[in-house]
């Protein structure tokens, strides 16, 4: 999977699951400010993420997350380990 | 209206672990209960003055000094008469179509007894057993360990079971005796945490004990505790709705009309019964998430009685495997099918109060047809009778061909999945709550924090599978209303203090 289709899957996880929409789909989006997610929320993206992507995402590296950016860059550094 | 400070639903062990912290902190608390027995699957039953446990056959970690000991101490639970001592040298037989190994309430006897048949592994099988020592010692609600390392509980909730084995060992008929216990938490070996498996397994290298007057007494002596405390409980008090003000139950209502309030909620119920009363008000990403989860493996349950119990050593759990691969151990069929895994209560020769039970993993869609009926329509239900009696026949057909000698069995009861539905309001009957992988426990759990800002979860069918597993759950819940940390360690002092004595 290249870094484009991550954040398609990514993003679709998202309006599909936490109602947010596109327009806010920004690598730049933080979590708590402007997704309005907090930590319970944090708790059920890594686990729809690890089912729609089919990888197991560190959780000590996903507790470092603070923006979607980021999110793009961890689930693509471990696709690219599983490969 | 009598406002606590916190209302319990369901009284299963998590529960009622949780009235008495939280009672012991001087919180009040009442407990609601939908039936007329409290201890959900500790429940036991007496039939022509014989007693049956439906759900609690055998506890770990009950020696002084063990962690179950060590809270019941902290606590203040009298012990006396509650339990008995299991046979030591080998309290589980686990029989195996090629072979036969007793595991011991002692690392190295366990050790020797499997080193015996596979010889070329004795390296292999201490290195194992001595990770689950290391492990079980890390888990802090296990050893009540304030300071534990969160990077190595990580590592251990999110390697499965089947993973380390293959560490050790590639033989599938060792890995199959060293993962047998998946049959106490009813999770494969490839998605089960091995923290869980390791706790289940240490638990019972130390101590093992039956529960001399049936799970129903232990309860008993708890809920004695927890009103003495100022504890409320309410039988037949079945929750149908919660209200919810800005993500914060204000009221719990039930069948009968009443309506109970109090500043936080402990839901030890299934995750799935409780969260269908709130489901409006939660986001899709949760309830997507909890609709997907899968529910552990259901059973079924026939109670009678050896009159002649020649054929077994007394004070031992007899186990009869049918496969020797670790993804066969638990599998469940169809009804027909030969059970995979048949478990065999010890007969209590202390006393002849209580019964024996053998359990068959099982499912609901065996019994689909009947699960709408009540109670007393199922007991007049010739093709229901008929099916049970059908399976119940094939269990003791196959202990026959594996030797055990049961001329002398007399069945007085059979349960099925829509009994222990019925019971324990578990979803499909299933044993353990929601099926404990890898991706439904640690930081994925369900709880006990949840969406609804003050309602907590806890209980075996979401946080920790089995008796134990309950009461540190209940623990753990706590923790979040009175401080784990302190909690943690007043536990730790009492533990200290009684290993040393």
């Amino acid at each position: 999977m290249n870094r484009d289709e991550i954040v398609n899957k990514v993003n679709d996880m998202l309006m599909q699951n936490f109602e947010l929409t596109e327009d806010k789909l920004l690598p730049s989006s933080r979590f708590v400010e402007d997704l309005g997610l907090d930590s319970l929320d944090a708790v059920d993206m890594l686990v729809h993420l690890e089912n729609q992507l089919n990888v197991k995402v560190d959780v000590e590296k996903f507790r470092e997350v603070r923006t979607l950016g980021n999110v793009y860059d961890l689930v693509y550094e471990m696709s690219k380990e599983l490969t | 209206m009598k406002k606590y400070d916190v209302v319990i639903i369901g009284s299963g062990i998590s529960s009622i672990i949780s009235g008495l912290i939280l009672t012991k902190h001087r919180k009040s608390v009442c407990i609601l209960e939908q039936h007329y027995t409290p201890g959900g699957y500790t429940h036991s039953f007496t039939k022509n003055g014989v007693m049956y446990d439906t759900g609690a056959h055998y506890i770990g970690a009950l020696d002084k000094g063990r962690p179950f000991h060590t809270l019941l101490t902290y606590l203040d639970i009298p012990m006396d008469g509650l339990f008995f001592p299991l046979d030591r040298h080998g309290y589980d037989i686990l029989e195996f179509p090629s072979f036969s190994v007793e595991y011991a309430c002692d690392y190295e006897q366990t050790i020797s007894n499997l080193s015996t048949i596979f010889r070329k592994e004795s390296d292999a099988i201490r290195r194992y057993f001595d990770y689950v020592k290391k492990v079980a010692l890390q888990f802090p609600t296990y050893e009540y360990d304030s300071s534990y390392d969160e990077a190595s509980m990580q590592k251990i909730m999110n390697t499965s079971l089947q993973d380390v084995l293959d560490t050790f060992t590639r033989r599938p008929r060792l890995q199959s005796a060293l993962a047998a216990y998946c049959t106490l938490h009813g999770v494969f070996p490839k998605d089960v945490p091995f923290g869980i498996h390791a706790v289940v397994t240490d638990s019972l290298m130390h101590s093992v004990h039956g529960l001399r007057n049936g799970g129903q007494a232990f309860v008993d002596a708890l809920l004695v505790r927890f009103k003495n405390q100022g504890g409320e409980l309410f039988m037949q008090e079945k929750v149908v709705d919660l209200d919810i003000e800005n993500s914060l139950i204000k009221k719990v209502t039930t069948a009968s009309g009443k309506h109970f309030i109090a500043e936080w909620i402990i839901s030890g119920i299934h995750p799935k019964a409780i969260f269908s009363f709130v489901r409006k008000h939660l986001k899709k990403a949760f309830t997507n998430r909890l609709d997907n989860i899968q529910e552990s493996a259901s059973f079924l349950t026939i109670y009678g009685e050896f009159k002649d119990v020649k054929h077994f050593a007394p004070l031992k759990n007899y186990y009869y495997f049918q496969q020797e691969s670790p993804d066969k151990l638990i599998e469940v069929g169809t009804a027909s099918d030969t059970p995979s895994c048949i478990f065999l209560s010890h007969p209590n020769t202390l006393d002849r109060k209580t019964g024996q039970t053998i359990i068959i993993p099982a499912k609901m869609e065996w019994f689909k047809r009947w699960e709408n009926l009540c109670s007393n329509e199922r007991k007049n239900d010739g093709a229901y009778n008929s099916i049970k009696q059908t399976i119940a026949q094939k269990i003791l057909k196959t202990l026959a061909s594996r030797g055990v000698s049961i001329d002398s069995w007399k069945t007085l009861d059979i349960s099925t999945p829509i009994t222990n539905r019925d019971f324990n309001g578990s979803i499909d009957g299933s044993a353990y709550g929601i099926y404990h992988s890898i991706d439904n426990t640690g930081v994925r759990a369900l709880g006990p924090r949840t969406h609804i800002r003050n309602l907590l979860i806890t209980g075996q069918s979401t946080l920790f599978p089995g008796m134990l597993g309950a009461a540190i759950s209940g623990l753990r819940s706590c923790g979040h209303l009175i401080g784990i940390r302190s909690l943690l360690e007043e536990l730790k002092k009492i533990q200290h203090t009684n290993r040393k004595g």
